[in-house]
C-alpha cells in the first residue's frame, strides 16, 4: 500500500538492477530504521490524538487512499538512503551505474552472463512486483492494507506475459527435475516442485530465502532451492553493493512488498513478503539452523570453505523450517515471543511438576511435557530458565516430525539462547497419543535412564490418574469466548508479561477457517506491529476495520489484544476489556504456569 | 508405544537373550520403514476393514483398540520423513520353545552431520544390520563403509547383515549381484528385502537372532539389573549367570 508512484517500465539498457531498486522509490534504507509499519506511509489513517497516552486510529473506506501520491510522505520516511543511492537517484551519473553494472558482473561471472544476470533479476522483480499491478485494480475497501492479498488472486493477463518473457530469457535456468521416488520418497514438500518462474510461485505471500554469503542457496520456502539459484545470486549481489560501502542492507520496500534481510556471519536470511511483517521471524528460521548445527559449527564450516553447500549438513530439516515459516504466519506466540500453555488445572498441573519432580537428576537439564505448541508443565533447574525462543525450537521440532510419534527418540539440539555453540540431547517421546514427553540433558550417554525415568513418569502418572487428565486436556480445543460470557468479545490474545506466557481462546464460528482466522491474526500483528514501534511506541490503540473493532492495550504487566464487532461502542469495548481481564486474572493458576517448578 | 510391547505379554518362559541391534546406512534407504514394520506393523494379524480398505495384518496380543491398529497404519504410511537423531525400539521374538530373543534396536538417522554420532549406537552393539537401497549404487558403497568402520571399531564378534532394501523396485534395480558376493567375502549375512511388501524382514531378524552364539551367551548372560550402562549382553566381561528379570 506505500507505493503508488507510476512504475517506469523496465525498458532502460542501463543497468536494470540498480534501476529497479531505485526506481522503485526513495525505499531503500541501510540505516537503523525501524522495519515495522513505522516505514510504511500513514495515509490511511488519520490519526488522532486524544490522550497523551491514547492514540485512536480510524480507518477511512475511500478509494482515494490509492490514488493519493505517497511520494511526499516516503520521501520523509526515508531520509536515511546511503549517499551513493542518492547520487543514483538524480540519474545524471551514468558512469556511476556502469560501474554498478560491473560490479555486480563481477560478482556474478561465477555462473551467468552479464546479460542473464539482469535478465534474471528482472524476473525476480518483476514477478513480485506483478502483484503491485493487480491489487491496485482491486475493489477499494478500508481494510485493505491488511488483507489486501486475499483478494484478487485471479491471474491477470499482464502477468502471463511477464511470464513467458521470462521463459524466453532463462532457458539456462532449466535443470531436470530431481525424481521423487513415490513409494520411499524423503519429505515431500508442498510447493517442492513449483516452478520459480512461475506467476503461482511470485504469488506466494511470503517468501523466505536463505544463503550463504557466498551466494549458494540453502533453503527456499516454496520451490526447489537448486533452481532458484540464479536468484539468490542477485540477493548476494544486492547485499555485497552495500557491504561493499561498509553499510549493511536491512530492507527494500518495493511496491506492496518489503524485502528484508538478515545477515548472519556466513549466512544471509531473505523475507519477502506481502504482509507487512518484520525481521523477527528471519531470527527464528536462524535460530533453527543453529538447532541442528550449532555456531561454533556453522563458522568452522564456513571457515574451511566458503563454497560449502549447506544442504549435506541440513538434509532432513526442510520439514521444520518449513513448519516454522508456516507457523510464524498463524501463531501468536512468534510475535508475542511468548508461549502458550494448556488450560487445566491447577491441581492438576502441579500434580504432574510433582510426578516429573521424582526424576531430577544431574544429568538432566529441563523436563517438560507438551501437546501441540502448548506446554503443559515444565521443569528445570534452578539457575537455567528457558528462553521462549528455544521452546519455540523445541515446540517446533516435536511438531515437525511424525518420526518422533511412534518410538522412543534420542537427538542432539542446541538451543541458541541457552548455548549456541553446543549440543544438548533431547530424549523425545510420546506418552499418550497427543502428549509428549522431552527430557533434555548435557549428556549424549543418558539414554537409557532418561528412558526409565520415563518408564516410571508414565507409571506414576497412570497411578494418580493425572495420564487421562493430561490426554483429556490435550485432545480439547482449548476454551470458548462463550465460557467467558463477555457481551460483543470475539477473540483475544492476551499475554501475561511475568509468566512470559499468552493465552487466547480457541478460534470459534467465524474464525474457524483458514482464511478468517489469517485476517483475524493480521489485524492483531498490525495492532502489534503498530504499538510496538521503535519510534512511537503505544500504550493503547484502538483500531475499526470493516469487519472487527481491534483493541490493543499495553501494562506494566500484561499485553492485551481484543477483538470485537466493528459497531460497538468505545464504553462497551472498556467495560468488556474490564470484564475479560477480571476473568483472566480469577482464570489466571489455569491460564499460565505462575511457578515453574524447579530443582 | 503400546503396540511395541505387546508380544512380550505372550512369551513363553524359558531362556532371554536380549540384543543390542543398530541399522546403519545412507539416508533414505529405508531403515526406519523397515524397522518399524518388523517391530510394529508385522506383529499384527487381523483382517479389518477401515475406510473401506481391506488391510490384511497380522496382530499377535489383544486386540484392544481399532484405532490403535488405524494410528499405526496412518503412521506406517506417513512415514516418510527423516528419523531425527536416533529412535530406540524393542521387539522380543520366541526362535524356539525355550529361546525368547530380545532385540533393543537403534535406528540411527543417515544424514552426514549425525556421522559422529554412530559410535555411541554402534559401540556395544551385538549386531548391526547395514541398510543400503538396490536402486542407487551409492547407497552400497557408503554401506560398504559403514561395514569397515564396524568390524574396525565395534565389538570384534558383532554379527553384522548386509540388506538390500527396496527390492520390490526390481524394475530399477542398481546392483545385482555384487553385493552379494561381497557379503560372502566378508562374510554378512544377506538379504533383499522390501519395506513395502514385507518381503525377507521377518527371516532377516530371525536369521540373525540364529546366528548369535546362543549357547556361549547363556553361560554369560545377565538380566536387566540396575546397571543401565552395561545394558545388552557385554561379552567381553563375563559374569556369573544372573536371574532374568523379565
Amino acid at each position: 500500500m506505500s507505493f503508488s508512484l507510476p512504475r517506469s517500465p523496465l525498458l532502460s539498457p542501463m543497468s536494470p538492477i540498480m534501476e529497479d531498486v531505485l526506481s522503485d522509490s526513495n525505499s531503500v534504507i541501510t540505516s537503523d530504521e525501524p522495519l515495522s509499519p513505522t516505514l510504511q506511509p500513514q495515509r490511511k489513517y488519520s490519526v488522532y490524538k486524544a490522550k497523551p497516552t491514547t492514540q485512536l486510529s480510524l480507518s477511512v473506506p475511500s478509494t482515494k487512499a490509492y490514488s493519493s501520491s505517497s511520494a511526499g510522505s516516503s520521501v520523509k520516511s526515508f531520509n536515511a538512503i546511503s549517499n551513493l543511492l542518492d547520487s543514483s537517484i538524480n540519474g545524471e551519473n551514468r558512469s556511476k551505474e556502469s560501474y554498478v553494472d560491473d560490479y555486480l558482473t563481477k560478482i556474478m561471472n561465477r555462473s551467468n552472463s552479464a546479460s542473464s544476470t539482469d535478465n534474471e533479476y528482472l524476473t525476480f522483480c518483476k514477478g513480485f512486483i506483478d502483484n503491485k499491478k493487480r491489487n491496485f485494480s482491486s475493489e477499494p475497501e478500508s481494510d485493505m492494507s491488511l488483507d489486501f492479498d486475499a483478494r484478487n488472486e485471479s491471474i491477470d493477463s499482464d502477468s502471463s506475459i511477464e511470464c513467458k518473457m521470462s521463459n524466453g530469457h532463462s532457458n539456462n535456468l532449466d535443470m531436470p527435475a530431481i525424481p521423487i521416488d513415490e513409494e520411499y520418497s524423503g519429505y515431500r514438500r508442498k510447493y517442492g516442485h513449483e516452478d520459480p518462474q512461475s506467476v503461482t510461485w511470485s504469488r506466494h505471500r511470503k517468501h523466505f530465502f536463505i544463503l550463504s554469503s557466498s551466494g549458494k542457496p540453502i533453503y527456499t520456502r516454496y520451490g526447489d532451492e537448486s533452481r532458484i539459484s540464479s536468484y539468490m545470486g542477485v540477493i548476494q549481489a544486492i547485499i555485497s553493493f552495500f557491504v561493499d560501502a561498509e553499510d549493511s542492507l536491512r530492507c527494500i520496500n518495493a511496491g506492496n512488498h518489503k524485502f528484508v534481510f538478515l545477515l548472519k556471519g556466513p549466512l544471509y536470511l531473505v523475507a519477502v513478503s506481502r504482509t507487512n511483517e518484520s525481521e523477527s521471524q528471519l531470527n527464528y528460521l536462524y535460530n533453527q539452523i543453529l538447532s541442528v548445527l550449532t555456531s561454533t559449527q556453522l563458522t568452522k564450516i564456513y571457515e574451511q570453505r566458503m563454497n560449502f553447500d549447506l544442504r549435506i549438513l541440513l538434509g532432513g530439516t526442510e520439514p521444520f523450517l518449513d513448519k516454522l515459516a508456516n507457523s510464524m504466519s498463524d501463531e501468536p506466540g512468534f510475535m508475542l515471543g511468548s508461549i502458550q500453555c494448556v488450560r487445566m488445572s491447577k491441581e492438576l498441573r502441579d500434580k504432574v511438576g510433582n510426578i516429573l519432580q521424582i526424576v531430577k537428576s544431574k544429568d538432566l537439564l529441563y523436563a517438560m511435557l507438551i501437546t501441540n505448541y502448548k506446554l503443559i508443565t515444565l521443569l528445570r533447574l534452578k539457575k537455567h530458565s528457558l528462553h521462549s525462543a528455544d521452546l519455540h525450537l523445541v515446540f517446533n521440532m516435536v511438531n515437525g516430525s511424525s518420526t518422533f510419534r511412534s518410538v522412543e527418540s534420542w537427538t542432539p539440539i542446541c538451543l541458541p539462547k541457552f548455548n549456541n555453540k553446543g549440543f544438548l540431547h533431547a530424549y523425545v517421546c510420546y506418552i499418550t497419543a497427543n502428549v509428549c514427553l522431552l527430557l533434555i540433558s548435557p549428556d549424549k550417554d543418558k539414554f537409557f535412564e532418561l528412558s526409565d525415568a520415563k518408564n516410571t513418569i508414565v507409571e506414576q502418572l497412570t497411578a494418580c490418574d493425572a495420564l487421562q487428565g493430561i490426554e483429556a486436556a490435550s485432545q480439547s480445543e482449548g476454551y470458548s469466548i462463550a465460557d467467558i460470557g463477555v457481551a460483543g468479545l470475539r477473540h483475544f490474545i492476551y499475554k501475561s508479561k511475568t509468566c512470559l506466557q499468552y493465552t487466547s481462546p480457541a478460534f470459534l464460528a467465524s474464525y474457524n477457517n483458514p482464511r478468517e482466522k489469517r485476517r483475524l491474526f493480521k489485524l492483531y500483528r498490525y495492532t502489534h506491529d503498530r504499538m510496538h514501534s521503535r519510534v512511537r511506541p503505544l500504550k493503547v490503540h484502538y483500531y475499526v476495520s470493516p469487519s472487527e473493532t481491534i483493541l490493543g492495550w499495553i501494562t506494566a504487566t500484561f499485553e492485551l489484544y481484543a477483538a470485537f464487532g466493528p459497531l460497538i461502542s468505545k464504553t462497551a469495548l472498556t467495560n468488556s476489556s474490564l470484564v475479560l481481564l477480571k476473568w483472566i486474572k480469577k482464570e489466571e493458576e489455569n491460564l499460565f504456569i505462575m511457578n515453574s517448578p524447579v530443582f | 508405544m503400546s503396540t511395541t510391547n505387546n508380544r512380550q505379554n505372550s512369551q513363553a518362559p524359558g531362556k532371554l537373550f536380549q540384543f543390542k541391534l543398530v541399522l546403519l546406512g545412507e539416508s533414505a534407504v529405508g531403515k526406519s520403514r523397515l524397522v518399524l514394520l518388523y517391530v510394529i506393523v508385522l506383529p499384527i494379524t487381523i483382517e479389518i476393514i477401515l475406510d473401506s480398505y481391506l488391510f490384511i495384518f497380522i496382530y499377535v496380543g489383544d486386540l484392544n483398540d481399532i484405532l490403535v491398529l488405524r494410528f499405526v497404519k496412518d503412521q506406517f504410511d506417513d512415514y516418510r520423513e527423516s528419523t531425527i537423531g536416533a529412535a530406540f525400539l524393542t521387539q522380543t521374538i520366541n526362535l524356539d520353545e525355550s529361546t525368547t530373543v530380545k532385540f533393543e534396536i537403534w535406528d540411527t538417522a543417515g544424514q552426514e552431520r549425525y556421522k559422529s554420532l554412530a559410535p555411541m549406537y554402534y559401540r556395544n552393539a551385538n549386531c548391526a544390520v547395514v541398510v543400503y537401497d538396490i536402486t542407487q549404487a551409492s547407497s552400497l558403497d557408503k554401506a560398504k563403509t559403514w561395514v569397515k568402520e564396524l568390524q574396525r571399531q565395534a565389538d570384534p564378534n558383532i554379527v553384522i547383515a548386509l540388506a538390500g532394501n527396496k527390492s520390490d523396485l526390481s524394475a530399477r534395480r542398481a546392483i545385482d549381484s555384487e553385493a552379494r558376493t561381497y557379503a560372502s567375502d566378508t562374510g554378512l549375512l544377506f538379504f533383499e528385502t522390501s519395506a513395502k511388501t514385507a518381503s525377507n524382514v521377518n527371516e532377516l531378524f530371525t536369521s540373525i537372532a540364529r546366528q548369535m552364539p546362543l549357547e556361549q551367551l547363556a553361560a554369560n548372560s545377565r538380566g536387566r539389573t540396575s546397571g543401565l550402562k552395561q545394558r545388552g549382553v557385554d561379552l567381553t566381561n563375563p559374569t556369573p549367570a544372573s536371574n532374568c528379570s523379565c
